[in-house]
Order: C-alpha cells, then sequence, then structure tokens
C-alpha cells in the first residue's frame, strides 16, 4: 500500500508540473505576502481594465465609520479575454456601489492592497482569478 | 488495497483534466477562425515556422558566463523584480515599469505569444506585447558592420541551415535587459538564434549571445521550446504609459511600501 501511494504520489507531483504552465508574475512574491489568504469587505469604488494589471479599487468601513481605501491587483487585460471575460462582462460585475467581499494576499508593506484571489458580490455571484499567485485552487 | 488503488488512480486522473482544461483556457478558440486541428501527430513542413507559438521560459538558461567588469557594474545597477535579487517592483527600476520596450530577446521571455508570418523577403515576428514586428531578412543581405543601436537589434539575418533556421542580429539598444533577471547586454551584442521546428505544435530554439564587453564567454542558452496555439490569436497587448501610472500609484506603490506624491 505504501508502495502504491508513494508511486501515485509521484506521478501526480509530475502530472501537476507538467500540465501547469510556470508563469513569471511581475514581484508579486516580493510585494505580497503569498502565505496568508485574507478576506476584507467593501463596497466597488472603480474597476480598471488596464495593463499592466487590471485593478479593483472598494472602500471599508470600520464599525466607527472610518472609511479606508483598498485595491486589489487583478489578471492581465489579456489573461481575462484569454478566459472569454469581456470588458462590459467585467463591468457589470463590479458596478461602483456593489457590495463585495474581496479574497487576496496583503502586501507586505501593510498597505490596503491585496493581489486578487476571488470576489463575491452581495447577490451571490462569484469571480475567480484566472491564474497567477493570487489563485487559489 | 485494490479500492484504495482505484480511487488514487482516480484522483489521479482527476487532477490531469482539471490541470489540462485550466491549461486550455490560456487559449481559446477564436469562432472566427475555427478549431485548427492540433497535435504532434499533424504532419508539418519543417521549413515553415508559421503559427502563433507561446512559451514559458524566463531567460537563456540559469547561469550566464561569468562578466566582465563592464559587465557586472551593469548587473549590479539593474533591481529587478523576478528572480534571487527581487525587489518590489516599486523600489526596482526594470525599464517595463515605465512601459520602456522589452528589447529583444526579452520579448520572447514575457510569457506573451508571438506569431511568426512568412513573406516573400522576410520572416516577421508579430509579437502580441506592444503589437511589436521583428523583421528577420531571408533575402541574401549581409548584416551592417557598425548598426545603430534598436531595441529589437538593427537588423536580422536569416538562412536555413538544414531543418534549422539560423538568424543573425546585431545593433541592440543597451537600456533593454536580456531577460527578467536583470542580465545586461551592450551594443555590441551579437545575437545568434537557431528555429528548429521538431514537429508541428513544437518549436524550439537556442541562442547563443556573443558579447566580449559584457561576458566572458559565448552565452549558449538551453533549449527554449515554444508550443503552438493552434486555435489563439493575437490581442492587443500595449504598455500604456497613463495606464501604468494609474497602476503605479493605485497598486504597486502602495504595495511596495513607496508613498505617492
Amino acid at each position: 500500500m505504501k508502495t502504491y501511494l508513494i508511486v501515485v504520489s509521484l506521478l501526480m507531483a509530475c502530472l501537476l508540473t507538467v500540465s501547469t504552465p510556470a508563469t513569471a508574475h511581475h514581484g508579486t512574491g516580493i510585494s505580497y505576502d503569498l502565505s496568508k489568504l485574507v478576506s476584507v469587505k467593501g463596497v466597488v469604488t472603480k474597476f480598471a481594465l488596464s495593463n499592466p494589471h487590471s485593478q479593483l479599487y472598494f472602500d471599508v468601513t470600520d464599525d466607527k465609520g472610518n472609511v479606508e481605501h483598498w485595491s486589489a491587483e487583478m489578471n492581465a487585460p489579456t489573461n481575462l479575454e484569454r478566459s472569454g471575460f469581456s470588458r462590459r462582462q467585467m463591468l457589470n460585475l463590479f458596478t461602483p456601489g456593489s457590495e463585495v467581499t474581496v479574497y487576496g494576499f496583503r502586501s507586505k508593506s501593510g498597505a490596503p492592497v491585496v493581489v486578487f484571489s476571488k470576489a463575491v458580490l452581495a447577490d451571490g455571484r462569484e469571480f475567480k482569478s484566472q491564474g497567477g499567485p493570487g489563485n487559489i485552487e | 488495497m485494490r479500492n484504495s488503488f482505484t480511487r488514487l488512480f482516480t484522483a489521479l486522473l482527476v487532477v490531469l483534466l482539471v490541470s489540462t482544461l485550466a491549461f486550455a483556457q490560456r487559449g481559446r478558440p477564436d469562432a472566427r477562425r475555427g478549431v485548427q486541428p492540433s497535435g504532434p501527430s499533424v504532419p508539418h513542413d519543417p521549413h515553415d515556422l508559421t503559427g502563433i507559438w507561446r512559451g514559458n521560459t524566463q531567460s537563456l538558461s540559469n547561469a550566464p558566463p561569468p562578466m566582465t567588469a563592464w559587465g557586472k557594474e551593469q548587473f549590479d545597477a539593474h533591481k529587478p523584480s523576478y528572480g534571487p535579487r527581487a525587489v518590489p517592483p516599486a523600489l526596482g527600476n526594470d525599464p517595463t515599469g515605465k512601459c520602456d520596450p522589452l528589447g529583444y530577446p526579452r520579448i520572447l521571455f514575457f510569457g506573451r505569444p508571438f506569431e511568426m508570418i512568412q513573406t516573400k523577403d522576410r520572416i516577421l515576428q508579430f509579437f502580441e506585447w506592444g503589437r511589436a514586428l521583428r523583421e528577420i531578412w531571408i533575402d541574401g543581405r549581409e548584416i551592417p558592420k557598425d548598426p545603430d543601436p534598436k531595441w529589437l537589434g538593427n537588423t536580422a539575418v536569416g538562412k536555413w541551415d538544414g531543418d534549422t533556421f539560423v538568424v543573425d542580429t546585431v545593433g541592440f539598444d543597451e537600456r533593454a535587459w536580456i531577460d527578467h533577471f536583470g542580465n545586461p547586454h551592450s551594443e555590441d551584442m551579437h545575437l545568434e538564434e537557431r528555429y528548429h521546428r521538431l514537429d508541428r505544435d513544437t518549436l524550439e530554439v537556442v541562442m547563443t549571445i556573443d558579447d566580449p564587453k559584457t561576458y566572458t564567454k559565448a552565452w549558449v542558452s538551453d533549449k527554449l521550446t515554444f508550443r503552438l496555439q493552434a486555435n489563439d490569436k493575437i490581442r492587443e497587448d500595449f504598455c500604456v504609459p497613463s495606464e501604468e501610472e494609474s497602476f503605479n500609484q493605485g497598486v504597486r506603490n502602495p504595495a511596495g511600501g513607496v508613498i505617492n506624491k
């Protein structure tokens, strides 16, 4: 049984290695703490489908009514396009004023910035990172 | 025992299927072109390099040759955001952070696809990043003796050596880095590329950089592999300075601990 486990584990590791493209990401592992996934609830202020990475901006209000401006680094526009998402779809998803819970990895600097993993909107719609270091699947 | 093995084998198949589907997402078919036949078994002409290609290599090899004093000085001045010397992009000086052209050969290592197009007198490389065009002349001309420096190289000439397409390029702008890791080159760099289409879906490239001002010996690459993206197309992907600045202000600078002015 142990032998089977070892053989199958090795095969799975090999398959993951060859089937997942190794991509370079510009300083992501340096700027963000990729060891800890965080979630932040806020209200969308802007979505920008632009290079080098699209961006989601949202405001988070604490119990005392203080507002903090957050941003999320998302996929490059061509990455979203290749995954089948149009600009209109993205803008319809992240409309200003929508409540959103953003999952991601926070900047090591402590600034209110994450590299994006997933967003869940108040109506239950979800949007996940289309690959890259913010990808949690 | 048998049931456990069956479950593990099933899990293995699921992993393969999921990861293959995830990879396939990167090159969804363009409905206007239709789905092209693919696979290594599809017959190909080894002298036909046309098609859309994509690789995932990041440099010529892991170990550049020893640098000269001048080369080391350039290398130390470069502050990349990739590899062992990586700093947050906000604190680095990668030329692409200001939308400077990537230059050649670095544009090959950027993860975006490029298309090879053949005309009567040239083979063109049409890069998605910046929608840039590199011309490789196949009309028998010679490379110039004292070329002005250009981002993609002043002049590239190509000829067939059996089934290998050999390209010589001179005249490079030394503001460009060779790769994401900040390896430098001088204006005197001579680049040789040897393209070999191994099968329909696989293009292998071996590069040799001869740049005595920067390296004490020639830098010969690993065998770099590019895969045919049979059902993809070249999309618009510009580095737009105003977008870059907006991203820097909203994301890159604060993430790197830099206070916006």
